[in-house]
């Protein structure tokens, strides 16, 4: 019997900041009631009841309404606050109310009949007299709304946490996100062999140093903007701006082996798009067919509308090529990039091709919904 | 004594810098310059430097494998902007590296090094062969630390402890101490699971080496080596020591 006891007990849905330590949950439990039980026989002997008596009276009300308890904090973990349907809560806590009232005047009683009974020898049925009746009453409803009250303050008290820890850990995932965002935008090796470079022209030429240095600050700034802003879309224009000062950066490192050929119309530089999505293309190229060969090669860049609303942007290189296999299954996360960046940003209104073969070159097609803004969108790009 | 230097180096700007700071030694006499891989092969046979800036990513042929298929055998400086990768297991060989972007200072200190340990009369395998060893995956045996600019051949089985520094590792034989450029994780990925334990964050010990082990606390022990060195383990590396025992 006991055993069963203890088994439902621990079924029992506990309020949930009780779950990640059942017994000591329990014990407190045990201990405010114990509490109150001793409380009430100190009222009792206080009004000039035999101290036997009183303790008797106050561990018969104790025991029936703790064991009461535990069906009402059962019952306030099923019935949420807050309510999906107010009356259906507002019943619901009446009923349950009177039910604690009734089971624990009803026990108290039965404890002490069955006690006397014992205790005399003789069957005694005892009733509380009017009066004593409705301070029991009372006394039980009150009992019902504090034990109520705290169940729902601890189910918000943890909801809140949970909350909370959710925020942070999604934040994480977020930041982490973008530091990955800004560690693919910002390729180590291009990094430091650029500053390489630099640090050669600030001998040779002053000037040039000068003018890198200041592409270099761009390309820093644009990919901290972005990624400080959470607006990240942009007018071709910025991003065609941040290609080329990227691009006249790798000039700087490879020289004559980067050939660039580019032919962006006016029209197709108003439209916006979302950040970085030109950039990853171009350096996919430059990574995998102009740096690889001692001869270089030749990079086109193009964007035009056409019909009503479509802006088309080539990226195309003559290098090495590839099969479309290898593309799919290639660890980079250049073109990775992009495709969710037309994801988050087109939907089904954009896509990327591919066109690529082995010994054939590579070309990157973007065809995207024309997006002309009616207002400047460097504002919002602005702090 | 005149080094004679071939330039290996893809990036025109780069390879303008090595020439000018080459040009400003007086003790280096560069013959020869080479943009990819294939045609430093030819050169290096062909001309027989002492000393070959090599850097480690080039179009074609990378500098490893540059390394790998010249006959001649001079000192090697590779010269790097970014090769996590490499550049770690360099420091097991005490491989000569220069990081871009790198200035003249720089320069001058990586290769006075290298001049020094020409000049010395330390008998060192080749480079290709350490190189080889340092890139391998497999357990070091044996690796060459420098002492006093000159490269030192360590047995791994000598080693007693490892201690970590910050970013740097000291190697405790039994009497001497290096300084190693490399984190003590990544020193632990190359010694023999068999003999060394990490008995804490900050110390491999060498269990062959070990005079005795007793208890420190009630979760901790406390390790004397045969060298008098005392080691204090954690408690996740009193576990690890205590499950050798048992077997």
């Amino acid at each position: 019997m006991l055993g069963v006891l203890t088994r439902r007990l621990g079924e029992l849905t506990l309020p949930r900041a009780a779950t990640s330590s059942p017994s000591r949950f329990w014990t407190v439990y045990g201990i405010a009631w114990t509490a109150y039980g001793a409380g009430l026989a100190a009222i009792l002997i206080a009004s000039g009841r035999p101290p036997g008596r009183a303790v008797f009276v106050g561990l018969s009300f104790v025991v029936t309404a703790a064991l009461a308890g535990i069906g009402v904090i059962a019952l306030c973990e099923r019935v949420p606050w807050p309510p999906q349907n107010r009356t259906r809560f507002v019943v619901i806590q009446l009923a349950s109310g009177a039910a604690f009232t009734v089971a624990s005047v009803v026990g108290t009683l039965g404890l002490l009949s069955i006690g006397t009974s014992l205790l005399s020898g003789v069957p005694a049925l005892m009733i509380f007299p009017g009066p004593m009746l409705l301070l029991h009453v009372g006394m039980a409803l009150g009992l019902y709304m504090v034990l109520a009250l705290l169940v729902y303050t601890i189910q918000l008290a943890v909801r809140v946490r949970e909350e909370q820890s959710r925020v942070a850990t999604a934040e994480g995932l977020r930041a982490r996100a973008e530091l990955q965002v800004l560690c693919a935008q910002l390729n180590p090796h291009f990094l430091f062999n650029t500053l390489h470079s630099v640090l050669a022209l600030t001998r040779k030429d002053t000037g040039a140093a000068e003018t890198s240095l200041q592409q270099f600050a761009e390309l820093l700034r644009y990919t901290l903007r972005v990624n400080q802003n959470r607006h990240d879309v942009v007018l071709l224009r910025e991003e065609w701006s941040f290609v080329q000062d990227y691009l006249a950066l790798e000039k700087l490192r490879l020289g004559d082996r980067l050939t660039l050929e580019s032919d962006l119309e006016d029209d197709a530089l108003q439209c916006s798009v979302p950040a970085f999505l030109l950039q990853p293309l171009v350096e996919n190229s430059i990574r995998h067919a102009i740096a690889p060969d001692e001869t270089g090669g030749r990079l086109r860049i193009s964007a035009r509308l056409t019909g009503a609303d479509t802006l088309v942007i080539d990226v195309a290189d003559d290098g090495p090529g590839t099969t479309l296999d290898a593309v799919e299954s290639a660890s980079g996360v250049g073109l990775r990039i992009v495709r969710e960046r037309l994801a988050s940003y087109y939907g089904d209104r954009g896509r990327l091709d591919i066109t690529t073969q082995p010994g054939a070159g590579f070309v990157a097609s973007l065809r995207l919904f024309a997006d002309v803004p009616t207002f400047e969108p460097t504002e919002r790009l602005l702090p | 004594m005149t080094l004679r230097i071939v330039v290996v180096e893809d990036e025109p700007l780069a390879r303008e810098t090595l020439s000018e700071f080459i040009e400003k030694v007086r003790w280096m006499s560069p013959v020869g310059e080479a943009k990819n891989g294939r045609t430093a092969i030819e050169l290096i046979d062909k001309v027989q430097p002492d000393l070959v800036f090599l850097d480690v990513r080039l179009p074609g042929l990378s500098g490893l494998e540059v390394l790998k298929r010249i006959h001649h055998e001079p000192a090697i400086v590779f010269t790097t902007a970014y090769d996590d990768y490499a550049v770690n297991a360099f420091e097991f060989e005490a491989i000569d590296y220069l990081l871009k972007p790198f200035g003249y200072d720089r320069f001058v200190e990586t290769l006075s090094r290298v001049r020094r340990r020409l000049t010395s009369a330390d008998s060192i395998p080749p480079v290709r062969e350490r190189v080889e060893r340092a890139l391998g995956d497999q357990v070091l045996r044996r690796l060459f630390l420098e002492k006093d600019n000159h490269l030192v051949p360590v047995s791994a089985d000598s080693i007693f402890r490892i201690e970590a520094q910050g970013d740097y590792v000291q190697v405790h034989t039994g009497g001497d101490t290096y300084l190693v450029h490399l984190t003590l994780n990544k020193f632990e990925t190359r010694l023999d699971p068999e003999r060394f334990r990490r008995v804490h964050r900050s110390h491999v010990v060498n269990l062959d080496h070990v005079s005795s082990i007793q208890p420190f606390d009630s979760r901790r022990l406390h390790i004397t080596l045969r060298d008098g060195a005392e080691v204090v383990t954690s408690r996740a590396g009193a576990q690890r020591i205590q499950g050798e025992l048992l077997k």
